[in-house]
Protein backbone atom coordinates (compact mmCIF):
# COMPACT_ATOMS: atom_id res chain seq x y z
CA UNK A 1 0.00 0.00 0.00
CA UNK A 2 1.35 3.48 -0.93
CA UNK A 3 -1.63 6.54 0.61
CA UNK A 4 -2.96 4.09 3.17
CA UNK A 5 0.19 4.54 5.03
CA UNK A 6 -0.19 8.29 5.25
CA UNK A 7 -4.00 7.83 6.04
CA UNK A 8 -2.71 5.79 9.26
CA UNK A 9 -0.01 7.94 10.24
CA UNK A 10 -2.67 11.08 9.85
CA UNK A 11 -5.55 8.89 11.38
CA UNK A 12 -3.15 8.15 14.66
CA UNK A 13 -2.14 12.25 14.26
CA UNK A 14 -6.02 12.93 14.85
CA UNK A 15 -6.13 10.65 18.32
CA UNK A 16 -2.47 11.38 19.27
CA UNK A 17 -2.36 15.59 18.34
CA UNK A 18 0.90 16.65 20.57
CA UNK A 19 2.83 13.86 18.31
CA UNK A 20 4.91 15.59 15.57
CA UNK A 21 2.97 15.36 12.36
CA UNK A 22 6.54 14.73 10.17
CA UNK A 23 7.64 12.31 12.81
CA UNK A 24 3.90 10.00 12.88
CA UNK A 25 4.20 10.09 8.91
CA UNK A 26 8.06 8.79 8.65
CA UNK A 27 7.20 6.69 11.37
CA UNK A 28 4.45 4.78 8.83
CA UNK A 29 6.67 4.61 6.23
CA UNK A 30 9.30 3.41 8.38
CA UNK A 31 9.97 -0.29 7.32
CA UNK A 32 9.78 1.03 3.32
CA UNK A 33 12.45 4.14 4.43
CA UNK A 34 14.64 0.88 5.70
CA UNK A 35 13.66 -1.04 2.57
CA UNK A 36 14.70 1.56 0.08
CA UNK A 37 18.65 2.25 1.24
CA UNK A 38 18.91 -1.71 1.56
CA UNK A 39 17.22 -2.61 -1.62
CA UNK A 40 19.58 -0.21 -3.14
CA UNK A 41 22.36 -1.70 -1.75
CA UNK A 42 21.32 -5.08 -2.94
CA UNK A 43 20.49 -6.13 0.42
CA UNK A 44 17.05 -6.94 0.23
CA UNK A 45 15.26 -7.03 -3.11
CA UNK A 46 17.68 -7.87 -6.59
CA UNK A 47 16.13 -8.20 -9.95
CA UNK A 48 13.95 -10.88 -10.00
CA UNK A 49 13.87 -12.15 -6.16
CA UNK A 50 11.53 -10.28 -3.58
CA UNK A 51 13.04 -9.70 -0.18
CA UNK A 52 12.43 -7.33 2.54
CA UNK A 53 13.05 -9.29 5.85
CA UNK A 54 14.90 -6.96 7.32
CA UNK A 55 12.93 -4.10 6.59
CA UNK A 56 9.25 -5.58 6.94
CA UNK A 57 9.14 -9.04 9.02
CA UNK A 58 6.93 -8.66 11.93
CA UNK A 59 9.64 -9.44 14.17
CA UNK A 60 11.77 -6.43 13.26
CA UNK A 61 9.01 -4.15 12.56
CA UNK A 62 8.18 -4.55 16.56
CA UNK A 63 11.94 -3.57 16.90
CA UNK A 64 11.82 -0.92 14.12
CA UNK A 65 8.86 0.29 16.29
CA UNK A 66 10.13 -0.13 19.54
CA UNK A 67 13.65 1.78 18.77
CA UNK A 68 11.79 4.64 17.52
CA UNK A 69 9.42 5.10 20.20
CA UNK A 70 12.38 4.82 23.10
CA UNK A 71 13.69 7.82 21.10
CA UNK A 72 10.74 10.01 21.60
CA UNK A 73 10.16 8.68 25.14
CA UNK A 74 11.24 11.97 26.28
CA UNK A 75 7.79 13.19 25.05
CA UNK A 76 5.80 11.36 27.03
CA UNK A 77 4.45 7.97 26.75
CA UNK A 78 1.13 8.78 24.30
CA UNK A 79 3.84 10.42 21.77
CA UNK A 80 6.02 7.35 22.15
CA UNK A 81 2.98 5.19 22.17
CA UNK A 82 1.99 6.94 18.60
CA UNK A 83 4.97 6.39 17.51
CA UNK A 84 4.85 2.70 17.63
CA UNK A 85 1.42 2.56 16.95
CA UNK A 86 2.80 4.19 13.10
CA UNK A 87 5.27 2.29 12.38
CA UNK A 88 3.25 -0.98 13.41
CA UNK A 89 0.31 0.29 11.70
CA UNK A 90 2.77 -0.37 8.49
CA UNK A 91 2.75 -4.00 8.83
CA UNK A 92 -1.20 -4.28 9.20
CA UNK A 93 -1.52 -2.26 6.11
CA UNK A 94 0.71 -4.85 4.30
CA UNK A 95 -0.21 -7.89 5.79
CA UNK A 96 -3.33 -8.38 3.51
CA UNK A 97 -1.61 -7.46 -0.10
CA UNK A 98 2.02 -7.06 -0.26
CA UNK A 99 3.52 -7.91 -3.18
CA UNK A 100 5.29 -10.89 -1.25
CA UNK A 101 3.96 -12.39 2.03
CA UNK A 102 5.63 -10.97 5.15
CA UNK A 103 8.20 -12.59 6.85
CA UNK A 104 7.63 -13.65 10.63
CA UNK A 105 11.39 -12.82 11.48
CA UNK A 106 14.30 -12.47 8.75
CA UNK A 107 14.95 -15.69 6.75
CA UNK A 108 12.24 -17.23 8.42
CA UNK A 109 10.44 -20.03 6.62
CA UNK A 110 7.35 -18.61 8.01
CA UNK A 111 5.17 -16.21 5.91
CA UNK A 112 1.85 -14.19 7.16
CA UNK A 113 -0.46 -12.31 4.81
CA UNK A 114 -3.35 -13.10 3.12
CA UNK A 115 -2.07 -13.39 -0.67
CA UNK A 116 -4.46 -10.98 -1.51
CA UNK A 117 -1.93 -9.12 -4.37
CA UNK A 118 -2.75 -12.02 -6.81
CA UNK A 119 -6.42 -10.16 -7.37
CA UNK A 120 -4.84 -7.98 -9.95
CA UNK A 121 -3.83 -4.17 -9.71
CA UNK A 122 -7.11 -2.66 -10.09
CA UNK A 123 -8.71 -4.45 -7.35
CA UNK A 124 -5.49 -3.99 -4.95
CA UNK A 125 -6.29 -0.03 -5.64
CA UNK A 126 -10.08 -0.40 -4.92
CA UNK A 127 -9.45 -2.52 -1.88
CA UNK A 128 -6.17 0.29 -1.00
CA UNK A 129 -9.35 2.85 -1.41
CA UNK A 130 -11.23 1.20 0.87
CA UNK A 131 -8.83 1.51 3.77
CA UNK A 132 -8.05 4.97 2.58
CA UNK A 133 -11.26 6.02 3.16
CA UNK A 134 -12.16 4.56 6.85
CA UNK A 135 -8.51 5.89 7.40
CA UNK A 136 -9.71 9.57 6.55
CA UNK A 137 -13.20 9.53 8.22
CA UNK A 138 -10.62 8.92 11.45
CA UNK A 139 -8.15 11.71 10.72
CA UNK A 140 -11.54 14.17 9.69
CA UNK A 141 -13.37 13.14 12.94
CA UNK A 142 -10.41 13.92 15.14
CA UNK A 143 -9.10 16.71 13.42
CA UNK A 144 -11.83 18.59 13.81
CA UNK A 145 -12.39 17.52 17.01
CA UNK A 146 -9.27 19.50 17.73
CA UNK A 147 -10.15 22.53 15.77
CA UNK A 148 -8.38 22.33 12.75
CA UNK A 149 -9.80 24.72 10.41
CA UNK A 150 -11.97 22.55 7.99
CA UNK A 151 -10.37 23.95 4.72
CA UNK A 152 -7.16 21.92 6.24
CA UNK A 153 -8.14 18.92 6.82
CA UNK A 154 -9.91 18.81 3.24
CA UNK A 155 -6.93 19.69 2.18
CA UNK A 156 -5.43 16.99 3.88
CA UNK A 157 -7.83 14.56 2.02
CA UNK A 158 -7.16 16.38 -1.20
CA UNK A 159 -4.19 15.32 -1.20
CA UNK A 160 -4.50 12.23 0.39
CA UNK A 161 -6.40 11.27 -2.70
CA UNK A 162 -3.77 12.75 -5.15
CA UNK A 163 -1.48 10.40 -3.85
CA UNK A 164 -3.47 7.79 -4.45
CA UNK A 165 -3.68 8.16 -7.81
CA UNK A 166 -0.65 7.61 -8.38
CA UNK A 167 -1.74 3.99 -8.94
CA UNK A 168 -2.23 5.58 -12.64
CA UNK A 169 1.11 6.91 -13.42
CA UNK A 170 3.49 5.10 -14.70
CA UNK A 171 5.70 5.04 -12.71
CA UNK B 1 17.02 -0.76 -7.36
CA UNK B 2 18.88 1.98 -9.05
CA UNK B 3 19.89 5.09 -7.14
CA UNK B 4 17.62 7.16 -9.21
CA UNK B 5 14.52 4.94 -8.77
CA UNK B 6 15.48 4.92 -5.18
CA UNK B 7 15.55 8.83 -5.38
CA UNK B 8 12.07 8.98 -6.58
CA UNK B 9 10.42 6.28 -3.98
CA UNK B 10 11.87 8.28 -1.57
CA UNK B 11 10.68 11.78 -2.89
CA UNK B 12 7.03 9.97 -2.65
CA UNK B 13 7.70 9.82 0.36
CA UNK B 14 9.47 13.01 1.92
CA UNK B 15 7.64 15.89 -0.15
CA UNK B 16 4.48 14.42 0.52
CA UNK B 17 4.94 14.19 4.57
CA UNK B 18 6.24 18.01 4.46
CA UNK B 19 2.76 19.09 2.29
CA UNK B 20 0.94 17.17 5.28
CA UNK B 21 3.06 18.31 7.91
CA UNK B 22 2.43 22.04 6.47
CA UNK B 23 -1.15 21.45 5.90
CA UNK B 24 -1.60 20.27 9.91
CA UNK B 25 0.17 23.10 11.37
CA UNK B 26 -0.37 26.16 9.63
CA UNK B 27 -2.15 28.76 11.68
CA UNK B 28 -3.37 26.05 13.56
CA UNK B 29 -4.00 27.35 17.09
CA UNK B 30 -4.33 25.11 20.24
CA UNK B 31 -7.62 25.05 21.44
CA UNK B 32 -8.19 26.70 24.93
Amino acid sequence: MYAAHFGAGLAIKSRFWGAPTWALLLAAFLPDLIWIPLATLGIESRPGEWHDDWSHSLVMVVVWATLLALLFMRRGWAVAGAMWLAVFSHFLLDLPIHPKDLALYPHSTIHLGMGLWSIGRLRYWIVESCVLVVLMAVYVGGALKNRLPLKQAAGTCLLLVALHARFFLPF
Amino acid sequence: MSMAAAVVELAFIVVPIVLFSWLNHAGYKEPK
